[in-house]
């Protein structure tokens, strides 16, 4: 078996490497590579059709001005679709603004959630796993099941509205309620957020007990040790929650479409998606209902290319600012 | 390379193409089936939104029927599909032969787009006297633009239901036929709590609630959701804000709070025991003909009286209109066997015993005149208003666009948002409403 040795000054990183002396460099038989693709064909297969071809149609179709269903000719419009969006959509504004808000205040205040609750069961000396797996448990509830639990909980004059009025409070109207639609989604966000709390959990407990040793001779307090401590040495899961959680809520769709649905009246075909008062209508909300209510296939897909292009831009925004707060212990980034 | 590239592009280009929906072929010609006539065996299928399982059945036992009758012809009927699934299928280029929806709002939609076909030349070829079958009401809803391009299959209209006990408790001998009216007997009829809470709200009128949006449609109003000229009239035609100030100053009435929290407690809409008409919750409500089916399941005793909903008080002389809108049956166009799909779908949409049998199942109204004759519920004292109305020739639905259910959904959301306090300026939201629809229906192609 032919070794190599790395020459002194040669680097694992970027240096060329120089094959061997005296080794003739042997091509790789055909058949070898037909076997190779014959393996990966159904991952080849399967990332063509049902990745790039829509990744790549929609793009065509965001183009033009096709309708699903229509037998109308499908006509080439250029960037119309996109120009009718950013001028002529009051709408599509209205759900961009939707889909921020619970950016803005759902992903952190869901961050601060999952790592409070994380912070406070690594801190119980009994029974933790219970505890653990209480938080836990509300997140493998089936999005759909959890939004549709809400909705009874939330009732005006559900469950949680009778025990506030037992201590003299009016509960809101929680989903009905334009002001309050927004909040109660945050509210549910914060049932599921077992899987991060779990993920912090196990970072929280993975700090060196020495650093804390070692604050304490200092004569840090709890609050101190938390920031100086506990903040940077779990700064890779915050970034990997906030990170995670802003790709989610820029597609947020599910828990609005099955309270907006099930809030809504009568006609199955004819359901009012973002009520009440288009409060909940967010960006795939607005996405679903010109591509699947009315039918505007291109339009969507325009739609769904802008959502890709912010997903994008924002995403390498976030991963080059997170530099700056991120600290891995050894110093890899 | 470059070859490749533009090879490679060409032919995405090509596949991407094709899955546009290149046209309906059909190798048979616009014109019906003679039911006396020999044919080959023929399977054809029927999709309907209809899922439970009493509206299945009938369904199955009126296709049965056909079946014997007809030995030639055998359906395979699938239940539960909605407009968003018949338009992907479309899409597919596999389209069932009839297609059977729950609400019109897709018919200028599908129609303007060539998703379904006109039936005008299937309905001359079978002598169908459309004038004589179906009554006008119908006629509204199933056209686009002169297109005949659905068949009604059992109709709704809509009525106000009130409780005759709290109505003589009042001094109320007679519903109101005015929307003036219908507020003054909300307020006698409304009872507070001591902590200004609502016991019973005479009617409560916000346009989230129940069917109550199809009260603002122009039908209790007297105008027409578009004009002559094809562009929404609620920029133009001062009714509009007469029925929205109507409506804020009766809601306002209780209190918004009271209402929101009315609204909030019956999303979605109480069709059990918990209705607020059955709970003594309100004493007037707005709803469809269904709501009678509902009654006798939920508290068959209650003494509870229909009548036309009122209308807007400039517009007194129309008393007795309703919405009236309905299930729809298409041809799509793209069938295989469009003549045996028109042959089942006139046997569905003019089939007496069915429609009667369907209507007893799913307390909807009868939609065409035969029916209607012979149905058994016609003189009943809550049926007979829905009714009368539906036989009205001023009842209506609104003119139908090739934007689909886009401009209702628009105006529904303006509508709301006018009621929670949020429109300063009602004429000119109004103004600008009509431009944002008229807008939609004009990228619709209409």
């Amino acid at each position: 078996m032919a070794t190599t040795v790395a020459r002194a000054g040669d680097t694992l990183g970027g240096a060329r490497r120089r094959p061997a002396e005296g080794r003739r460099r042997r091509r790789p038989s055909k058949t070898r590579w037909w076997v190779v693709l014959l393996f990966l064909s159904p991952f080849v297969i399967g990332l063509a059709t049902f990745v790039l071809y829509p990744v790549v149609a929609t793009l065509y179709y965001s183009l033009t001005n096709f309708q699903a269903g229509s037998y109308r000719p499908v006509r080439f419009v250029g960037l119309n679709n996109y120009r009718t969006l950013f001028t002529r959509s009051d709408d599509f504004w209205l759900s961009v603004r939707n889909t921020l808000w619970m950016v803005i205040v759902m992903v952190p205040v869901r961050t601060v959630w999952a790592m409070l609750t994380a912070w406070v069961i690594t801190r119980v000396k009994r029974g933790r796993s219970v505890y653990r797996t209480l938080y836990f448990l509300p997140s493998m509830v089936p999005v759909v099941a959890g939004a549709l639990s809400f909705i009874v909980l939330l009732n005006p004059v559900g469950p949680l509205n009778k025990l506030l009025g037992l201590v003299g409070v009016s509960g809101p109207g929680w989903f009905s309620d334009p002001a309050w639609s927004k909040p109660s989604l945050v509210l549910m966000a914060l049932w599921v957020s077992g899987n991060t709390m779990v993920i912090f959990s196990a970072a929280m407990l993975d700090v060196p007990r020495e650093l804390y040793e070692a604050a304490d001779l200092d004569g840090a307090g709890p609050l101190r040790k938390f920031r100086s401590i506990t903040l940077p040495a779990i700064s890779p899961v915050i970034y990997f929650s906030l990170l995670t959680g802003l790709i989610y809520t820029f597609q947020y769709f599910t828990e609005a479409f099955v309270v907006s649905g099930s809030s809504n009246v009568e006609s199955s075909s004819n359901q009012l998606l973002g009520y009440p008062a288009n409060s909940l209508l967010f960006y795939s909300t607005e996405l679903y209902r010109q591509g699947f209510s009315y039918f505007k296939t291109g339009y969507a897909s325009a739609m769904a290319w802008l959502l890709f292009l912010a997903i994008f831009a924002v995403t390498v925004v976030f991963i080059r600012a997170s530099r700056r707060f991120v600290h891995y212990s050894g110093g890899a980034r | 390379m470059f070859k490749s590239i533009i090879g490679v592009a060409a032919g995405s280009a090509l596949l991407l193409a094709g899955c546009t929906s290149a046209g309906p072929g059909s190798s048979q010609p616009d014109t019906a089936i003679s039911a006396g006539a020999s044919h080959a065996p023929t399977t054809i299928n029927v999709w309907t939104f209809n899922h439970l399982p009493n509206e299945v059945a009938a369904f199955k036992s009126a296709l049965a029927r056909l079946h014997t009758t007809y030995p030639w012809l055998t359906v395979n009927f699938v239940p539960n599909k909605d407009d968003a699934a018949f338009a992907k299928a479309v899409a597919a280029g596999d389209p069932p032969d009839v297609f059977v929806s729950s609400a019109p709002d897709n018919v200028g939609k599908f129609c303007s787009n060539g998703t379904v076909a006109d039936l005008g030349p299937f309905l001359s070829s079978a002598k169908v006297n459309m004038g004589a079958t179906f009554p006008p009401a119908t006629l509204v809803y199933t056209k686009y633009q002169g297109k005949q391009c659905a068949l009604p299959l059992l109709t709704d209209a809509y009525a106000l239901y009130y409780n005759k006990k709290m109505f003589a408790a009042a001094g109320i001998t007679t519903p109101p036929k005015t929307l003036s009216e219908l507020a003054a007997d909300a307020k006698k009829l409304t009872v507070k709590n001591s902590d200004g809470s609502v016991r019973t709200f005479g009617f409560v009128s916000r346009s989230d609630y129940n069917g109550n949006r199809y009260m603002y449609t122009g039908v209790q109003s007297g105008n027409k959701f578009y004009g002559g000229d094809g562009k929404a009239t609620f920029g133009t035609d001062p009714k509009w804000q007469q029925l929205l100030q109507w409506d804020k100053n009766l809601d306002d009435s209780y209190g918004a709070g009271n209402v929101q929290k009315f609204v909030g407690q019956y999303q979605p809409h109480a069709d059990d025991a918990s209705n607020p008409l059955l709970t003594g919750a309100a004493a007037m409500e707005y709803d469809g003909e269904w709501h009678v089916g509902e009654i006798d399941a939920a508290k068959k005793g209650l003494d509870y009286g229909v009548a036309p909903m009122p209308v807007l008080d400039s517009a007194a002389s129309t008393y007795g209109v309703g919405l009236s809108l309905g299930t729809v049956a298409y041809l799509p166009a793209g069938s295989k066997h469009r003549q045996e799909g028109f042959f089942a779908l006139q046997q569905l949409t003019t089939d007496t015993t069915f429609l009667n049998t369907l209507a007893d199942t799913v307390s909807n109204v009868p939609s065409t005149f035969a029916a209607l004759k012979s149905w058994d519920k016609a003189s009943d004292p809550h049926w007979k208003p829905f009714v009368d109305m539906f036989s009205n020739p001023g009842s209506y639905y609104k003119t139908l666009t090739a934007a689909g259910e886009e401009d209702m959904d628009t105006w529904k959301a303006f509508v709301l948002k006018y009621e929670q306090g949020k429109v300063s300026d009602l004429p000119g939201g109004l103004s600008g409403i009509a431009k944002k629809i008229d807008d939609a229906n004009a990228q619709a192609g209409q």
